[in-house]
């Protein structure tokens, strides 16, 4: 850096412009009116982005505000539910030696568990991200590239997306005949590879051995046994690459296949460059769909609490799992700004 | 051995020298008959041998047929569900109790949706649904935009708190704000952050009208939600479009403000019309999850109100007490909510392909 400011000195103390200075000059030449224009331009964004902001800023405010304020209110207090009334009691109503944190000291060390059930959640969420990434950056390639009856596949890839939330979730879960079905040879059981001339037993004997160690060969064959888990996790991420790769500009790919590029080139310096704010967007959007959902650990604790009419526990630990999740993001924010400061 | 070596080093290169004379006259000949593309791959240096040539051509052929079975293979995955679901909705109770009836219905019954219909008060329903995600799609798409542009162009001063209360709306597990939720909306008070009503006990609404607004049981705590970008994952849509925004230069709008537009305009003109394909893709998404969504409607909407999500449970109610039953219902119920989704998904696709092709200078 050093050596670079000194070239730079040397250069405008010999009185040749640098570029930085013509660009100055350029600014300096233009018309008194426009030029006052791009000043006040500076002036005016730093005003305006509130009026683009008043909707979240209303909303915040007078809706959601509250909400937040009395959901961390429910994990510091004691809350009090009396068949159609609640009443949150401060520890220092109580009196006794009751502190603010009595319901974190509940759930941290009096009921064990959270930080295991913690840990095994953090876990899946980190093999879920390369998994899903990866697996959504290749279906979305293919089916936003040139295919046989895209607008067909599309509309079919659009289902999980919708499957995951909702009615159609609820209605898959407790479903007896469903049950049965997967039971007397369907998809979810392996109940394939058992009747194929290649089994996945034999997959195991010829790749455990050579290839692969034990629990790396575990994980990638839990993945295809559990394909359905993870083609209908990665249906939002899917519709999102989709968006974003219909997005590119073709004249792009044009020049540089005038230029030599060839399609290997084309992918990984142009579509995956492009790419890498909605690969952003996807890790956060996997994080959260992964520690959210409604079979992990901890969401399940909440919901015990939550049964139990414990809802000053269920906030607790809420609000413990929030600030975790909020630290995890921080943190893969921080190594993909590394990533997106290049352009 | 090394003059063997020698011997042959000459010819091969003698050879190679002529290859490629021999490229570039076959390269003359091709630019006339192939299309564009073709000639940029003979462009390649590389020599290019008649193995090699007939491999690109195979390549060209194979490569779809292996993507379309891909495709097929993943679209079985998803779709073997479903169908098994919409088999069962065929099935009369006589199907049901067989043991050899699997999938292919015996006795074909259209009885299991002609009661679902009847009991759900269906095309009620589609129509109220179709309004309420509609209204509640477009409202989402617009503002997530909105802010997202904000945040993205703008620098002012708390953008990073705000920003990170966006990021919290998305962090946070939705069921921690179930009760407060549902308390706000009941006792429905323009306050701020609940502090006036905590420290005075005032209440604004209370003193025009003599009582808190109800909003339970109405549309509007989904509008307001929504409208304010705190709707179901809205925080998810103004993190999209906010990345989106970031991608677009910013000398696109520099631009157009230094040949006279407003701020407003440059974005009205400008930047918003870039983001169609992804505000098409926000509304499919808030459209559909609005759709099917259960923890709004179980929380505003009394079992009587007219949403999808209670097509489901007056289905169930229909069934007599056994679990298989019980299964025929749900199952016929989910595909009257799935059926009509799909199909406006079909139509709102093709919008989003049109969005691309009208917003020219995108990157």
């Amino acid at each position: 850096m050093s050596d670079i400011q000194k070239v730079q000195e040397t250069l405008n103390t010999e009185g040749q412009l640098s570029a930085e200075s013509s660009v100055a000059v350029a600014v300096e030449e233009l018309p008194l009116n426009k030029k006052r224009r791009v000043n006040e331009y500076e002036r005016q964004k730093t005003v305006y982005g509130y009026f683009f902001l008043i909707p979240l800023l209303v909303g915040f405010v007078f809706i959601y505000g509250e909400i937040l304020v009395n959901a961390i209110m429910f994990s510091l207090s004691k809350f009090d539910f009396t068949g159609t009334q609640y009443q949150l009691v401060w520890p220092w109503e109580e009196g006794g030696n009751a502190s603010l944190w009595h319901n974190y000291h509940y759930i941290f060390f009096v009921q064990d568990g959270l930080i295991k059930d913690l840990g095994t959640s953090i876990g899946n969420m980190l093999l879920d991200i390369p998994v899903v990434i990866i697996f959504s950056l290749f279906i979305a390639t293919i089916i936003s590239g040139k295919v046989p009856g895209r607008t067909f596949f599309r509309a079919i890839f659009f289902i999980p997306a919708v499957l995951i939330t909702g009615v159609i979730a609820e209605s898959q879960l407790n479903n007896a005949l469903l049950n049965d079905m997967n039971t007397m040879g369907g998809i979810s059981t392996g109940g394939i590879a058992s009747t194929s001339i290649f089994s996945l037993e034999d997959m195991e004997e010829i790749l455990g051995d050579i290839v692969f160690s034990s629990s790396i060969f575990g994980f990638l064959q839990n993945l295809v046994e559990n394909i359905f888990d993870v083609v209908n996790k990665c249906g939002v991420q899917i519709l999102i690459f989709i968006s974003a790769l219909l997005g590119i500009n073709p004249s792009i790919y044009e020049s540089a296949k005038i230029e030599g590029a060839n399609g290997w080139d084309c992918y990984w310096k142009i579509t995956v460059p492009m790419l890498v704010p909605m690969i952003y967007v996807n890790i956060i959007y996997t994080i959260v769909d992964s520690l959210c959902a409604t079979d992990n650990v901890v969401m399940q604790l909440m919901d015990s609490f939550r049964s139990s009419a414990d809802y000053d526990l269920a906030s607790a630990t809420a609000v413990t799992y929030f600030i975790i999740i909020g630290l995890i993001i921080g943190l893969i924010s921080l190594v993909m700004r590394r990533f997106m400061s290049k352009d | 051995m090394a003059k063997k070596n020698n011997e042959q080093a000459v010819p091969a290169a003698v050879l190679r020298k002529d290859d490629d004379n021999a490229i570039k006259i076959s390269h003359g000949y091709v630019e006339e008959e192939e299309v564009v593309e073709e000639v940029v791959e003979e462009f390649n240096p590389r020599k290019m041998s008649k193995l090699e040539n007939t491999w690109a051509k195979a390549k060209k052929i194979l490569w779809p047929i292996v993507k379309v079975l891909f495709l097929l293979e993943m679209s079985f995955i998803i779709l073997f569900p479903l169908f098994a679901q919409l088999s069962t909705t065929f099935m009369s109770e006589a199907d049901v109790s067989d043991p050899t009836v699997e999938y292919i219905s015996e006795t074909p019954t259209l009885q299991n949706y002609i009661d679902v219909i009847e009991v759900s008060s269906y095309w009620e329903t589609l129509i109220t649904t179709i309004l309420l995600c509609a209204v509640v799609g477009v409202l989402t798409m617009y503002v997530s935009s909105l802010v997202g542009y904000g945040f993205s162009k703008f620098k002012f001063k708390g953008r990073g708190f705000f920003f990170a209360i966006v990021i919290l709306t998305i962090i946070i597990p939705p069921a921690t704000v179930m009760f407060p939720m549902f308390m706000k909306f009941r006792f429905f008070d323009i306050d701020i952050f609940g502090i006036i009503k905590l420290l005075t006990g005032w209440s604004i609404v209370e003193m025009i009208t003599g009582d808190p607004i109800k909003m339970t049981n109405t549309v509007w705590p989904l509008i307001l939600l929504s409208a304010t970008g705190f709707g179901f994952r809205g925080g998810l849509f103004i993190f999209l479009m906010r990345q989106f925004y970031n991608g677009c230069p910013n000398e696109l709008s520099e631009a157009a403000y230094v040949d006279g537009a407003t701020v407003f305009r440059t974005y009205a003109s400008i930047m918003h019309p870039l983001g169609k394909s992804l505000r098409v893709t926000i509304f499919l998404l808030s459209f559909s999850w609005q759709w099917t969504d259960t923890f709004y409607s179980g929380l505003f909407f009394s079992q009587s109100f007219d949403v999808m999500a209670n097509v489901l449970q007056k289905a169930e109610n229909l069934a007599a007490t056994n679990d298989t039953a019980t299964s025929v219902m749900t199952n016929t119920g989910t595909m009257l909510i799935l059926v009509p989704l799909l199909i406006i998904f079909i139509f709102g696709q093709n919008l989003m392909a049109e969005g691309i092709e009208r917003s020219g200078i995108v990157g």
